[in-house]
C-alpha cells in the first residue's frame, strides 16, 4: 500500500475511534439529535428525592404526549459554575430550580424568561404572596416559588451539659447566644455554635431580623435605597460579630466556609448548637447516630424581632429555552398544589401553595417520638414567625457578595473594622447607583408571617 | 574510592527515611482517616477500622462510571500523544522539505502558550465543535503536545542516519522506517512521554471541571471534587474516594517502575 | 518514478498533518481567539461579543483583585528554590547507591503519580485547625497555625502541596544529571586531596549546573500556572488570597455571569508575565552557563 494511503487510513481509523460510542454509559460523541419536545430540568441538591421526581416527570409526560423531560440534579456549590458553563456552551437547561439566593444572581443577568405571558393562570391565585415576591421583578415574573424551608435549631444536649448549660436555659436570640458561647468556651474550650459569616453570610439576613436596616431610603432622590451601613447601630452590630469571632468563640471555619461546615462540625461534636433545615436531622441520623441520640430540636434562633428566615426555592424558565411554552407548563406542573402536597409528605419542607397547607400532614404532631417528624412540625409552627428576609432587589446578590468579601477581610486579615465598613459603604452605594432603582417596598416586611391554618389563596 | 564515615552514612539513611515518610505520610494519614468509623471525630484515629466508607464512596459517589471514564480518556490521550508526536517529529528530524523550519518554530511557539491562558476560548471552540459534556472533549484538544513533539525529535536526532539509509536501501517506505527503525530505537523516550501523558491526564481537574456537565461523564477528580462540596457533610466519603482514585495509578506505576530509570530523563538533561 | 517522487514530497506533510491540525485548532486558534475576546465584553449569557477596546484591560489593571493575585503569583515563586533544593538533596541521597536507594527512588516518586486532588485533600486534612500538624505543634508547646484561613499561610499551604508533589519528579532529572557526571572527574579530585564537600562544590555542582538551571526554569513556570492545589486545599478563602489562574477560572466560570472578556484579558496578562519571566530566565541562564560558579 502506498505511504499516503497508509497514513490516511491511520488517520481515518483514529477519527473513527474518536467518534464511535465507546464506553459503557458515557457520552463519547456529541449528543444525537434531540426529539422535538425535549426539555431539560435542573434541580438543586434533590438527588435523595429521585423517586418522587421521576414519578412527577412520568405524570407530566403522560399529560403531554411527545414531551420528554431530562432531569439533572446539581449540587449546591456547583450551580454557579455549571449554569455559567452550560449557558456559555449554549446548553442551558429549559427549566431551572434555584434557591432564592442563586436565583437573584442570575435573574439580574437576563437569564430568565418572563413567565406572565407563558402561564395559563394567574400566579397570585395559586401561590403565597410572600413566596411569589421573590420572583417578581417590576411587572415581570421571572420565577414561580416551589418549596419553602425554615430552619430549626438542633442542640446536642450532652455537649451542652458539659458546658454547664441546660437546654431550657439556652438563649433563643443571637446576642444571648453569643454571651453564652463565650462562657461556654471559657469552661470547655470548645465552640457553642457557629454561623457562616464570610461565605453565604447569614449576617445580611439576620440584621433584618434584629430590627436593623442595612439599607434605607435616601432623603432625596425620590426615596431610592442607599446604604445604611454607617448607621451607629448597624455598624456596632457588625463590629460586635467581628469582635466575637476574633475572641475565638467562633470556629475559624465561620469565616471561610458556607453552611455545610455547621452540620459537619455538629456531626463531629465540635458544635453544640446549629440552625439548619430539618432535613439535616435525617442526615445526622445517618452519619452520626451517637450525636443524633443526644440531639433535641427546637425553634430556630431569632433576632430581636422574634422572626426567622424562610428560604424559598423557585423554579424558572431560561430565556434561551427552545421550548418556552412546554417548559413553563412543566414549571407550573412541578409547583402545583398537588405536586407540592405530595412532596411535603416526603420531606420536611413546606409548600408555597396555600391549598397544600390545608392538608392533614400539617396538623401538629408536636409530641411525636420520631424526631424528624417532630422537627417538621416545629418547622411548620415556626412558619408563623418566619419571613422572607431577603429584599426583592436585583442587586441584592451583589451587595451580599461585597459584604462577604468585606467580612472575610475583617475576620481573616484583621482589617480595621471602621475603615473596612466605610469602604463597604462606598461599594454598596456604587452598586446601588449602578443598578435599577429600588425603593422601600423592596425591603423585607416584618409583618406577621404566614398562618398555616388560615392561609387564604 | 573514598569510604564514607559511618556518621555520614547514618545521617544519609535518616534523611532518606524522613523524605520517604514525607512522601507517603499525608496519603497514608488520609487512608487511615477514611478507614475510621463514621461519627467519630474527623481528626482522630483508633484501631477500630471499617471499610464501610470505601463501599459508601463507591456506591453513593457512583465512582464506577468516573473510574471507567478516567481509564478510557487517560489511555486514549496517552496513546494519541505518543503516536502523533512520534509521527510529527519524524520528518522534522529526518527529512528536509519546504517549510520544515517554519513548522518547527510554529510548533515550538505553541509551547509558550499555557493551557490556563486559553481556557476560555478553548472552552468555546470545544463547545462549538459539539464536544461540550463529552469525553471527546477530554481527549481531542490534548491529543498532542508540542513538548512531546520536541522530546521525540530530540530522541530521533540521536539515532544515526545510517540506520535509516540501510533500511531505505532495502526498499522500505518512510512509514516502514518509522515503524521498524525509529520507534523501537526511541522506545525509552516514547515511554517517558507516555508516562507523563498518563500522569497528566489521570490527574486533570480544571478542564474536566469546566467542560463536563452530566455526572455520568465525570472523571475521577471531578467526582471526588463533588464529594467535597457543600452539602456533602461526610468528608470521609471524599477521602475514601480519593484513596480509591489513587489505587489504579499507583498500581500501574509500580508495575512499570522497574523500567523507569533516571536514564530516561537523560534526553531532557542533554537538551 | 514520478509517482514515488510525488509520494515522497507529500510524505513529510502527511506525517505532520494530524499534530499540526490539532495544535492549530486547539492552541493556535484558541490563542488568537483569547486575544480577540480580551477586547470584547462577552459573558456566558451574552448573545454575541461586543467590542470594547481596552476596557477589560483597564478594569483588570485597576482592580485590587488583579494586583493581589499578581502579587500572590509572584510570591508563589518562592516555592521554586525550595523545590530545587529538596529534589537535589533527594537525588544526592538516592545517588549514593546505598542499600534501599532503589526503593527510595520509587517511593519518592509516588507523590508525582498521585492526582493533585488527592494530594490536596490529604494536605488539607493535615492542615485543618484541629488537624495533625497543629496537634504536633501543640505537643511541643507551640501555637496552632491557621494554615487554611489566614495570610500568609493560605499561600504557604498550597506551596507545601506543590513541593510535596513535585520534588520526586525533579529528583529524577537531577539523578539523570548526576549519572552523567564522569566518575573520573570525581576520582581525580579525590586524588588531588579534595574533601567530600569540596568535590561536591567544585566538580559535581558545576557539572550539573545546567540541570539546576533547567529545573529552576521549568519549576518556576509551573509555579506561575498552579491551579489544583489552590482550588482544593484552601477552598473558600477570599479571592484576594489566590493567584492568577484561579482568578481566571473564577472570573470566567464562577463570578456572576461568567465574564469571558475580562477572564481573557487576565489570561493574556498572565501570558505576558510568563513570557517576560521566560525571557529573563533564558538570559540569566545563558549567562550563568557561560560562567558557572567556580
Amino acid at each position: 500500500m502506498s505511504q499516503a494511503l497508509r497514513a490516511a487510513s491511520i488517520a481515518l481509523a483514529a477519527a473513527c475511534c474518536l467518534n464511535a460510542g465507546c464506553g459503557p454509559n458515557a457520552d463519547f460523541a456529541s449528543a444525537t439529535k434531540q426529539p422535538a419536545q425535549r426539555i431539560e430540568f435542573w434541580t438543586l441538591a434533590l438527588a435523595p428525592f429521585e423517586p418522587y421526581l421521576r414519578e412527577r416527570i412520568a405524570a407530566f409526560e403522560r399529560i403531554h404526549p411527545g414531551a420528554q423531560v431530562v432531569w439533572v440534579d446539581v449540587p449546591f456549590e456547583a450551580i454557579d459554575r455549571k449554569l455559567t458553563a452550560a449557558a456559555a456552551a449554549g446548553r442551558a437547561p429549559d427549566v431551572l430550580n434555584l434557591s432564592d439566593r442563586t436565583f437573584g444572581r442570575f435573574a439580574g443577568l437576563g437569564a430568565m424568561a418572563d413567565l406572565r405571558p407563558l402561564l395559563e393562570f394567574r400566579a397570585e391565585d395559586i401561590y403565597l404572596d410572600g413566596a411569589l415576591s421573590i420572583g417578581r421583578f417590576g411587572n415581570r415574573l421571572l420565577a414561580v416559588p416551589w418549596y419553602l424551608t425554615t430552619q430549626i435549631s438542633m442542640v446536642n444536649a450532652e455537649l451542652l451539659d458539659r458546658g454547664g448549660l441546660k437546654f431550657d436555659n439556652l438563649a433563643r436570640d443571637w446576642s444571648g447566644l453569643r454571651s453564652q458561647a463565650i462562657a461556654y468556651r471559657a469552661k470547655t474550650g470548645k465552640h457553642l455554635f457557629s454561623l457562616p459569616l464570610g461565605e453565604e453570610s447569614q449576617l445580611p439576613i439576620i440584621m433584618w431580623a434584629e430590627n436593623l436596616r442595612p439599607l434605607r431610603p435616601s432623603a432625596a432622590d425620590g426615596g431610592r435605597l442607599v446604604s445604611n451601613l454607617l448607621d451607629e447601630r448597624v455598624a456596632a452590630y457588625i463590629r460586635g460579630w467581628v469582635d466575637f469571632y476574633r475572641s475565638g468563640a467562633m470556629p475559624s471555619e465561620a469565616a471561610t466556609r458556607d453552611h455545610s461546615h455547621l452540620t459537619e462540625m455538629y456531626q463531629n461534636r465540635e458544635l453544640a448548637q446549629i440552625d439548619s433545615g430539618p432535613n439535616f436531622l435525617k442526615r445526622v441520623q445517618d452519619v452520626a447516630p451517637g450525636v443524633y441520640a443526644s440531639t433535641v430540636a427546637r425553634a430556630p434562633v431569632t433576632g430581636m424581632s422574634g422572626k426567622s428566615h424562610i428560604a424559598t426555592m423557585v423554579v424558572a424558565v431560561t430565556r434561551r429555552s427552545r421550548q418556552p411554552k412546554l417548559a413553563s407548563q412543566f414549571a407550573a406542573f412541578i409547583t402545583s398544589p398537588e405536586s407540592q402536597t405530595e412532596f411535603c409528605r416526603l420531606a420536611p419542607i413546606l409548600p408555597s401553595t396555600p391549598a397544600s397547607l390545608r392538608s392533614e400532614i400539617f396538623t401538629a404532631q408536636e409530641s411525636s417520638t420520631d424526631k424528624v417528624a417532630a422537627a417538621r412540625s416545629i418547622a411548620a409552627a415556626s412558619l408563623r414567625d418566619a419571613v422572607a428576609l431577603t429584599p426583592a432587589m436585583e442587586v441584592w446578590p451583589d451587595l451580599r457578595r461585597a459584604f462577604e468579601e468585606s467580612m472575610k477581610r475583617m475576620l481573616l486579615d484583621a482589617r480595621d473594622t471602621d475603615a473596612e465598613l466605610r469602604e463597604l459603604n462606598d461599594t454598596w452605594n456604587a452598586i446601588l447607583s449602578e443598578g435599577p432603582p429600588a425603593f422601600e417596598e423592596c425591603l423585607p416586611r416584618l409583618a406577621p408571617g404566614i398562618e398555616p391554618a388560615e392561609a387564604r389563596p | 574510592m573514598m569510604s564514607r564515615p559511618p556518621a555520614l552514612t547514618a545521617s544519609i539513611y535518616a534523611l532518606g527515611a524522613l523524605l520517604a515518610a514525607i512522601a507517603i505520610g499525608p496519603v497514608l494519614w488520609l487512608a487511615l482517616i477514611a478507614l475510621q468509623r463514621p461519627g467519630k471525630d474527623l481528626n482522630s484515629i483508633s484501631a477500630d477500622i471499617t471499610l464501610a466508607n470505601f463501599a459508601a464512596a463507591w456506591d453513593k459517589g457512583r465512582l464506577a462510571g468516573p473510574l471507567v471514564n478516567s481509564i478510557l480518556t487517560t489511555l486514549l490521550r496517552a496513546a494519541l500523544n505518543v503516536l502523533l508526536a512520534a509521527l510529527a517529529a519524524y520528518p522534522l528530524a529526518r527529512m528536509s522539505f519546504r517549510g520544515r523550519d517554519a513548522i518547527f518554530v510554529l510548533i515550538l511557539a505553541t509551547m509558550m502558550i499555557p493551557d490556563q491562558v486559553i481556557l476560555v476560548p478553548l472552552f468555546r471552540i470545544v463547545a462549538g465543535l459539539g464536544m461540550y459534556d463529552t469525553l471527546a472533549a477530554l481527549v481531542v484538544p490534548f491529543a498532542v503536545s508540542a513538548l512531546g513533539i520536541f522530546m521525540c525529535r530530540q530522541a530521533f536526532l540521536q539515532i544515526p542516519a545510517s540506520m535509516d539509509e540501510a533500511a531505505r536501501i532495502d526498499g522500505a517506505s518512510s512509514l516502514a522506517i518509522w515503524w521498524h527503525v525509529i520507534v523501537p530505537l526511541s522506545a525509552p523516550t516514547l515511554a517517558t512521554l507516555a508516562l507523563f501523558s498518563v500522569i497528566g491526564a489521570w490527574s486533570d481537574l480544571l478542564w474536566p471541571l469546566v467542560v463536563l456537565q452530566n455526572s455520568r461523564n465525570y472523571t475521577l477528580p471531578v467526582a471526588i471534587n463533588e464529594l467535597t462540596g457543600a452539602f456533602n457533610t461526610n468528608l470521609r466519603l471524599a477521602y475514601a474516594a480519593a484513596v480509591l482514585a489513587l489505587v489504579p495509578i499507583i498500581a500501574a506505576f509500580l508495575a512499570v517502575q522497574r523500567w523507569f530509570r533516571p536514564q530516561l530523563f537523560a534526553g531532557a538533561v542533554k537538551g | 518514478m514520478t509517482g514515488r517522487l510525488a509520494h515522497r514530497r507529500l510524505t513529510p506533510y502527511l506525517f505532520v498533518a494530524p499534530a499540526l491540525a490539532l495544535l492549530a485548532i486547539f492552541v493556535g486558534a484558541a490563542f488568537i481567539r483569547v486575544v480577540y475576546l480580551s477586547f470584547t465584553h462577552f459573558t456566558a449569557f451574552s448573545d454575541a461579543p461586543l467590542w470594547v477596546g481596552f476596557s477589560n484591560y483597564s478594569a483588570a489593571l485597576t482592580s485590587n483583585r488583579f494586583w493581589m493575585a499578581l502579587l500572590n503569583t509572584a510570591a508563589y515563586l518562592l516555592v521554586t528554590p525550595a523545590l530545587v533544593a529538596l529534589s537535589l538533596l533527594a537525588a544526592l541521597i538516592v545517588h549514593t547507591g546505598l542499600r534501599g536507594s532503589g526503593a527510595l527512588r520509587v517511593t519518592l516518586f509516588l507523590p508525582v503519580v498521585t492526582p493533585a486532588i488527592v494530594g490536596a485533600l490529604a494536605w488539607q486534612l493535615l492542615l485543618k485547625d484541629h488537624g495533625l500538624l497543629n496537634a504536633a505543634l501543640a505537643s511541643i508547646g507551640a501555637e496552632p497555625i491557621p494554615w487554611l484561613t489566614r495570610r500568609p499561610w493560605t499561600l504557604i499551604s498550597p506551596m507545601l502541596v506543590t513541593l510535596w508533589k513535585g520534588f520526586g519528579f525533579y529528583m529524577m532529572i537531577f539523578l539523570a544529571g548526576l549519572l552523567a557526571v564522569p566518575r573520573e572527574l570525581e576520582e581525580a579530585a579525590a586524588i588531588d586531596g579534595g574533601g567530600r564537600w569540596s568535590i561536591f562544590r567544585h566538580v559535581v555542582l558545576p557539572a550539573i549546573w545546567p540541570v539546576v538551571v533547567l529545573v529552576l526554569v521549568v519549576s518556576s513556570i509551573s509555579a506561575l500556572k498552579v491551579f489544583d492545589e489552590i482550588f482544593v486545599t484552601v477552598k473558600g478563602v477570599p479571592i484576594e488570597h489566590q493567584t492568577l489562574v484561579p482568578l481566571v477560572f473564577n472570573t470566567a466560570f464562577e463570578a456572576r455571569g461568567g465574564d469571558h472578556g475580562l477572564a481573557s484579558a487576565i489570561g493574556i496578562l498572565l501570558f505576558l508575565v510568563i513570557l517576560a519571566f521566560s525571557i529573563v530566565n533564558l538570559r540569566i541562564s545563558r549567562r550563568k552557563a557561560a560562567g558557572a560558579p567556580a
